[in-house]
């Protein structure tokens, strides 16, 4: 494990059947950097993402952690008959934010997203940008040491996106790790480092 | 009750209680089986032996009265089994991310047991309601633990449904397979007491509530052995449930340790 890393994957291997996904990458993530997974539709950046979380076991090869992982799936993973505080209550109790910190943390988060003036509304009323920043609150919650993020400016409206990215900020200059799945090019100025998918191998 | 599960419990009440729909339906059907009951029935006597009591003398009851009882438990087995599958399968992704964010399995499992119960509870207790103007039984708490008991039973068939199906429409399938042919005939007293091959019928998973539901209408045999077989019974599926749905949600890497997945 190289010092300072938050994640690291040894030669990580994933196959679907006969297809070959990811062949023998190793990646290492310390603290303090955001860094962006790009690629093709399809190179699999988001099955490296799911090993990176520890969602999906590799076919072979290993992951190692060193503090909490907050994970955002491309797809807002929410309840639709909640209402966004009752979601971030749901999820707050999943990861051990209650009381005063809960209320403070929530606050917080959804006056940055501009989701405040939803709070009461359920989330199936909502718009599909504005369920896409509440499924990033509830990554962000804890405060989790590494953020993985999938596609997480999808969707969003470009207040919230200059947020987003002012939030990423914040969490690297606090020595957290950010891994972000992007197909955005334009984006690729904001990583301190880009993993570049081709082939289900890395290109740095 | 841990925070945790009190706030599962919780959200999952909240949701199953905005379906307004599936709400209405509850209160409906029921009204609609007994509907059918009276319209189809009469008070012409039937004569039937309870299966767990075959040594005993034949029970002679109105017809009327018998498919009163029959229907609440059909009604019941059905409602709990659809609940069931629809509490594992709704959301299934979102309960993953649960998972991943520090829920254990079987936390929520059991968070959708107990609002199952729960909505067992009230609708047993409605159909009781419902059926005393036309049928008044024997031993009315020994009929309403009956019909939970089929409600526990049928619902954890379908979480274990919900969890081992990934589609609605297997889920359908096996429900309504089961079910129908269990609860809906097999179990039908009339029919099985001139059944052959009794002893398969002895191990299907209504046959405990019915028992139970069925002496209380219309005997005066104790709960205690019917109450115990469905208990176990229910429970030996919501275990199945739970590990199924433990091998669908589990983590690669569990969360918030230093932990490696080796290589294979």
């Amino acid at each position: 494990m190289n010092a300072g890393a938050l994640i690291q994957c040894r030669s990580i291997t994933k196959r679907f059947g006969r297809t070959n996904v990811l062949s023998d990458v190793d990646v290492s993530i310390g603290g303090g950097q955001v860094v962006g997974i790009v690629g093709e539709n399809g190179s699999g950046k988001s099955t490296l993402l799911q090993i990176l979380a520890g969602i999906m076991p590799p076919t072979n090869g290993s992951v190692e952690h060193h503090g909490s992982i907050g994970y955002c799936p491309q797809d807002a993973l929410v309840f639709e008959a909640l209402t966004v505080t009752e979601n971030l209550r749901y999820f707050g109790a999943a990861v051990g934010v209650t009381g005063s910190l809960f209320e403070k943390r929530a606050e917080s988060l959804l006056t940055t997203l501009g989701l405040s003036q939803y709070r009461s509304r359920l989330v199936g009323q909502l718009s599909g940008g504005s369920k896409q920043k509440l499924n990033l609150v509830v990554a962000l919650l804890d405060d989790p040491a590494v953020l993985l993020l999938d596609e997480p400016c999808s969707g969003l409206d470009w207040e919230a996106y200059l947020s987003f990215w002012a939030l990423a900020d914040q969490a690297r200059d606090a020595g957290k790790s950010v891994v972000i799945v992007s197909h955005l090019l334009h984006e690729r100025g904001n990583f301190d480092a880009v993993l570049m998918l081709r082939n289900g191998a890395i290109s740095r | 009750m841990t925070n945790r599960l009190l706030v599962a419990v919780t959200m999952t009440a909240r949701e199953a209680a905005r379906n307004r729909t599936a709400c209405v339906l509850a209160l409906i059907l029921p009204l609609l089986f007994y509907g059918l009951a009276l319209l189809m029935t009469s008070e012409r006597i039937v004569v039937f032996q309870l299966a767990s009591r075959s040594l005993e003398p034949d029970i002679e009851v109105a017809g009327r009265s018998e498919a009163l009882v029959f229907m609440a438990l059909i009604a019941i087995g059905f409602m709990s089994a659809f609940f069931g599958v629809n509490l594992m399968q709704k959301h299934s992704d979102t309960n993953r991310r649960l998972v991943i964010c520090g829920y254990r399995p079987s936390e929520l499992v059991l968070s959708k047991l107990l609002v199952l119960a729960g909505s067992v509870v009230i609708v047993s207790l409605y159909c009781l309601a419902l059926m005393t103007p036309f049928f008044v039984p024997r031993h009315p708490a020994t009929v309403l633990a009956g019909l939970i008991l089929i409600g526990y039973v049928y619902g954890c068939y379908g979480l274990m449904i919900g969890a081992l199906w990934r589609r609605e429409l297997e889920s359908m399938f096996s429900v309504i397979l089961l079910t129908n042919i269990d609860v809906g005939w097999l179990q039908h007293p009339a029919f099985y007491s001139e059944a052959e091959n009794k002893a398969f019928i002895h191990w299907l998973p209504a046959y405990w509530p019915v028992q139970a539901a069925m002496s209380g209408a219309f005997a005066d045999y104790g709960l205690g052995p019917s109450a115990m077989g469905a208990l176990a019974y229910g429970t030996i599926l919501l275990f199945i449930a739970i590990l199924v749905f433990w091998r669908h949600v589990r983590m690669a890497v569990p969360r918030r340790s230093q932990s490696m997945v080796a290589a294979r």
